[in-house]
């Protein structure tokens, strides 16, 4: 299929962290304004939006169906075709797919993705206890937690390749210390190695502070076609590949990879005419320390059992060979379900606009985000990705 | 006998064992039982029985779990030949699980998960260490 090239044109996002006193609408309003602005577009000229909110804590904080349209009615975007999307952890990524897909195959010009979520409306005893029918091995009754999953995928990592309890909190300090220059995260103090190697042990060898926070908060971007983009900005960043799978949940391969992570790599890499050795920066899904360590090896950043020495060695960190999580990460940010796929594009398109100050990457030309949605039985749900170049 | 999941087991002369399915056109075993063979989508499917030493893949001590189990407990995935892997909870060793290492043998045992709003006791399969490791 002969698709159109898309380019994100504005970005815009709330502060990410605890807003009890804030409507969920008022946060999104305050991206989607941020993003319109930043795009120089009249909010009369979008023709489609697509609004991601996963909704999984709406039980005490009302009425949240049909939400974009809710939303965008305070800020006067009316009339058009608008609809939401949910895909566990990597709903935002689908929004953001939504609209450059509708682009790209022509349908649309320009078009709105946002994402939002108030996650402080619940507390967290009822999120860990939202118990339900619908996996068929009843894993979470049986006590699969979300930390679970990946003290189980660090304890092979470490058991097959060495990887010990330091390399884990290395990620955390790498991220934490990015995310103490970013004004915008949710946990803005660095850590050393001792202070999360002593937190709280949630699901061993996972301390607290390898967990991601949540939160509330809400991102926004708008989306063109090439031509109509060039109408407002000099300097387009090009969505140069996007890319969604599914697990394979292939219960022969060992806990360190996930097919549907190698998949969407090797898919996008193809798709945008790059390897992993051209990438200068990067977003990965670091809901949890061991995971983004697997990625790096999933994404083919090094090879099996070498994200040990990537980190070891600083080779992600600045100055490195590809600089993984300058936001901050979901370790920093804290990970508002709605807004993270979102958040990492954002995050990216100002890496190569060199707009992001103390965390710049010097002179960053290709950029890859990759998002991470649900788990059932023994993998991520979905596996979201797309290569930006400006 | 109260249990979580009751079609997962069957009680047979050597005590419950866990069950899938064996298709009887491909082959393809799968736990636990579906409508049809996710391989080959054939509904000519029969009972598959697995047996109760399986290989410890990986694990984690969980500390703050989920709200109705007692914590810590230790839940991991139990592999078996047929290519199948069971998530579980494991028991009958060390309470913070520092015995266990990946790619042990394991056993599977019936076992109290937890209690109903009655007070009546829930059971379900868990795995201990097996015969081997414990030697």
């Amino acid at each position: 299929m002969n698709l159109r090239k898309v380019c994100i044109v504005g970005i815009g996002e709330t502060k990410f962290g605890k807003s009890m006193d804030r409507s969920i609408t008022d946060l999104a309003n305050e991206a989607c304004i941020a993003a319109i602005r930043d795009a120089g577009v009249s909010h009369k000229k979008i023709q489609i939006a697509t609004g991601a909110y996963a909704a999984q804590w709406n039980g005490p904080a009302g009425q949240y169906f049909a939400l974009p349209q809710v939303i965008l009615r305070e800020i006067g975007i009316t009339k058009i075709p608008m609809l939401r999307v949910e895909d566990g952890c990597a709903t935002g990524s689908v929004a953001f797919r939504d609209i450059w897909y509708r682009i790209a195959t022509g349908e649309y010009d320009i078009g709105l993705a946002f994402g939002m979520e108030k996650m402080n409306a619940a507390d967290s005893s009822s999120i860990r206890g939202q118990i339900s029918d619908h996996d068929s091995e009843g894993e979470s009754e049986l006590g699969l937690t979300a930390a679970t999953i990946y003290g189980m995928m660090a304890n092979r990592m470490m058991y097959q390749y060495g990887m010990t309890r330091e390399d884990l909190a290395r990620v955390v300090v790498k991220n934490r210390r990015f995310g103490s220059m970013n004004p915008n995260a949710q946990f803005r103090d660095a850590v050393t190695i001792e202070e999360v190697l002593n937190a709280r042990m949630i699901s061993d060898p996972l301390t607290l502070f390898m967990c991601c926070g949540r939160g509330d908060g809400a991102t926004a971007c708008i989306l063109m076609d090439e031509k109509t983009a060039r109408q407002y900005t000099d300097h387009p960043i090009y969505v140069a590949a996007n890319v969604l799978t599914s697990g394979s949940y292939d219960d022969a391969s060992d806990y360190v990879t996930f097919e549907s992570d190698v998949v969407a790599a090797k898919q996008a890499y193809e798709m945008a005419g790059v390897g992993p050795d051209d990438i200068d920066v990067a977003e990965l899904h670091d809901s949890f320390a061991p995971a983004e360590l697997k990625h790096y090896e999933d994404l083919g950043f090094c090879g099996r059992g070498e994200s040990i020495r990537m980190i070891r060695d600083g080779e992600t960190d600045l100055g490195g060979k590809i600089v993984v999580n300058t936001s901050g990460g979901l370790l920093s940010k804290g990970h508002i379900i709605g807004a993270t796929g979102i958040s990492q594009i954002n995050y990216l398109v100002r890496q190569l606009r060199d707009e992001s100050g103390p965390r710049q990457v010097a002179g960053a030309k290709v950029a890859l985000q990759h998002n991470s949605g649900g788990f059932i039985h023994n993998e991520f749900c979905a596996c979201a990705m797309n290569i930006l170049t400006r | 006998m109260k249990f979580f999941r009751p079609n997962v087991l069957k009680e047979t002369e050597d005590g419950y064992v866990l069950v899938g399915q064996k298709c009887k056109c491909c082959g393809k075993i799968a736990y636990p039982k579906r409508r049809v063979c996710p391989e080959c989508f054939s509904d000519e499917l029969e009972e598959y029985v697995f047996p109760k030493q399986g290989i410890l893949h990986t694990y984690s001590c969980t500390y703050l779990g989920e709200p109705h189990l007692a914590a810590p407990y230790i839940f991991g995935f139990v592999d078996f030949p047929e290519k199948v892997r069971v998530p579980a909870l494991i028991t009958g060793c060390d309470p913070e699980g520092k015995d266990l290492r990946c790619d042990m043998p394991v056993e599977m045992v019936i076992d109290v998960l937890n209690v109903d709003e009655n007070g009546e006791r829930i059971y379900t399969y868990k795995f201990i260490p097996g015969k081997e490791a414990q030697a």
